[in-house]
């Protein structure tokens, strides 16, 4: 067996050493599988794994690597791939008891790209149910944050962000709606990808709300992150909402590191301290700090509608929600999550009038980003409001006020940062910045303007060249 | 819109079974409560004088197939 440093190792450290012989995938497939056996229990990180499949795949890569047919830095990578996108042949489930013995009969786009890449898929990853959450009982078990068990991972892309941060996967897959890729990725360490809204092909993907999902990439680098988004970034003819802009070589753009220059936007309402706390108030401050030593300028900048995406995202999901899901609300009902289906039943009665509100409400907070994005290159802010919060149980609610604190409250939710940055479709990271008071990772939020997801990548990566946070590892590992 | 009134559990019932929706009462009594903090957030936004200008663009930015 593999020495176990090589689960940790990003994947564009893993490719260099397949490329020249020297790491074979199929002993790379063998060690996470191993560590799948032996770790995956504690935190629920898969839904299913394709042990077979992914060593057969993993024979056929090195086979071909040695016969001189390499076919790029994620041949002979084992990525795991949230439970939400079509892959021919195998049960994925959305989360959901609902498709519990769903078998796809067709590669989503993303997962096409990434077997003509090469990597090999060594399973599916938990998620809160249909992407919505936060799921009360998932059923193919709750997920936990390596950090501390007891502590919620985030969601929903919960298991792309564990498995990660527990050395299960080279590289994973997430979908971001509101935050779902950045908000694990944020309570569990680890990069986190929101591309712009229609550069990445939502095609055989479980929506929640197609005109805010994105698929994105987790890595534990932003390197990683880079190669990933390469692959699957693009226009494809199945998804008509995908955006014919060029796609240029994201990995060509890491490599000017120089902030010199760059002009860094400090978002205000992301590190203030009414919700921010001050871990990671001071871990963007370290981060500010950072920046200008490097020449880069820094500049305050309000986003005043920021704090009603509390209302505003709920507006525009929960419809589309119960309308996609419709025929199955009325026929299975009660197999659906709780929340799945009171959040369903609130956004069949939401009155049309206010849903459209919500859509209006959305262009104007979009176009406040969009104007912020004007005078600077990146805004910056915290990712969370600290580290991962308790895992605790969720009674029922039973009175509007309790709804308006607990459902639609600006609270910790690190929904608070990252709706913004979805509502405008700008591209989004999440980069680790530092650790709390108890150990628990915080993050730096960095985004771009809509396409310029190499300038996002490049800041992210100039960053952690400089910092060693990606490379502490939980303790459950 | 904007009138302060919360809905209550009859006409939220009455509002789910026209669509063919009979659930739980105890979830009908957080259905409830969330589509009223929900209904009562949104209408807030009202006070927004920016959220009337028109026309508005269906998504921001977007640059769709054979745009670019």
């Amino acid at each position: 067996m593999l020495d176990e440093r090589f689960a940790f190792m990003s994947l564009t450290e893993q490719a260099a050493l397949i490329r020249a012989g020297e790491l074979s995938p199929v002993a790379l497939v063998e060690l996470y599988l191993d560590r799948i056996a032996r770790y995956d229990d504690k935190i629920k990180a898969f839904i299913t794994v394709f042990a077979d499949s992914a060593l057969e795949r993993a024979r056929l890569a090195e086979q071909e690597i040695r016969a001189g047919d390499y076919k790029g830095p994620l041949h002979g990578i084992p990525v795991g791939v949230k439970d939400q996108m079509q892959i021919e042949g195998k049960r994925v489930t959305g989360g959901s008891k609902i498709y519990a013995d769903s078998i796809c009969e067709r590669d989503a786009t993303v997962i096409a790209r990434l077997k003509a890449a090469g990597a090999i898929l060594l399973g599916t990853l938990n998620t809160h149910e249909f992407h919505m959450g936060p799921t009360i009982n998932f059923p193919y078990g709750t997920p936990r944050n390596p950090w501390n068990l007891e502590r919620n991972p985030g969601g929903s892309s919960s298991g792309s962000a564990t498995s990660l941060a527990t050395g299960l996967v080279s590289a994973a897959l997430g979908g971001d709606t509101g935050g779902s890729i950045r908000g694990p990725s944020t309570a569990c360490g680890v990069v986190g990808f929101k591309p712009t809204w229609s550069r990445v092909s939502r095609d055989g993907v479980f929506p929640l709300a197609w005109t805010l999902d994105c698929v994105g990439p987790l890595a534990r680098t932003v390197e990683d992150v880079a190669v990933v988004l390469q692959v699957i970034a693009g226009r494809d003819p199945l998804d008509p909402t995908t955006s014919s802009e060029p796609v240029p070589d994201y990995s060509a753009a890491l490599t000017n590191t120089s902030l010199k220059g760059l002009r860094v936007g400090v978002v205000e309402e992301m590190v203030k301290d009414d919700i921010t706390g001050p871990d990671a108030i001071a871990a963007v401050n370290r981060a500010l700090e950072f920046f200008e030593s490097q020449g880069a300028v820094l500049s305050s900048v309000s986003l005043p509608l920021m704090r009603e995406t509390r209302f505003i995202s709920p507006g525009l999901t929960k419809p589309e929600a119960a309308a996609y899901h419709r025929r199955n609300l009325l026929e299975r009902y009660m197999d659906f999550d709780y929340n799945t289906r009171v959040s369903s039943m609130v956004g069949a009665i939401l009155p049309a009038g206010l849903a459209n509100l919500a859509q209006r409400a959305r262009i104007v907070i979009g176009q406040q980003v969009l104007d912020a994005l004007q005078d600077v290159d990146v805004l910056v802010g915290a990712g969370s409001a600290g580290g991962a919060v308790p895992i605790v149980p969720r009674p029922p609610i039973k009175t509007k006020q309790e709804a308006l604190e607990k459902i639609y409250g600006v609270g910790k939710a690190a929904g608070q940062y990252t709706r913004v940055f979805s509502l405008a479709g700008t591209p989004a990271m999440v980069v680790p910045a530092g650790f709390d008071h108890e150990g628990l990772p915080l993050s730096l939020h960095i985004a771009g303007r809509l396409f310029d997801e190499a300038t996002v990548l490049r800041v992210g990566n100039a960053f952690q060249k400089a910092t060693d946070w990606h490379g502490r590892r939980p303790p459950v590992a | 819109m904007g009138t302060g009134l919360d809905l209550d559990l009859e006409q939220v019932r009455l509002l789910l079974k026209q669509q063919g929706y009979v659930i739980p009462e105890e979830e009908l009594v957080e259905v409830t409560a969330s589509v009223n903090a929900l209904i009562e957030g949104l209408t807030h936004l009202e006070g927004y004088g920016e959220l009337q200008n028109e026309p508005w663009p269906v998504l921001v930015g977007y640059l769709g197939g054979g745009h670019a």
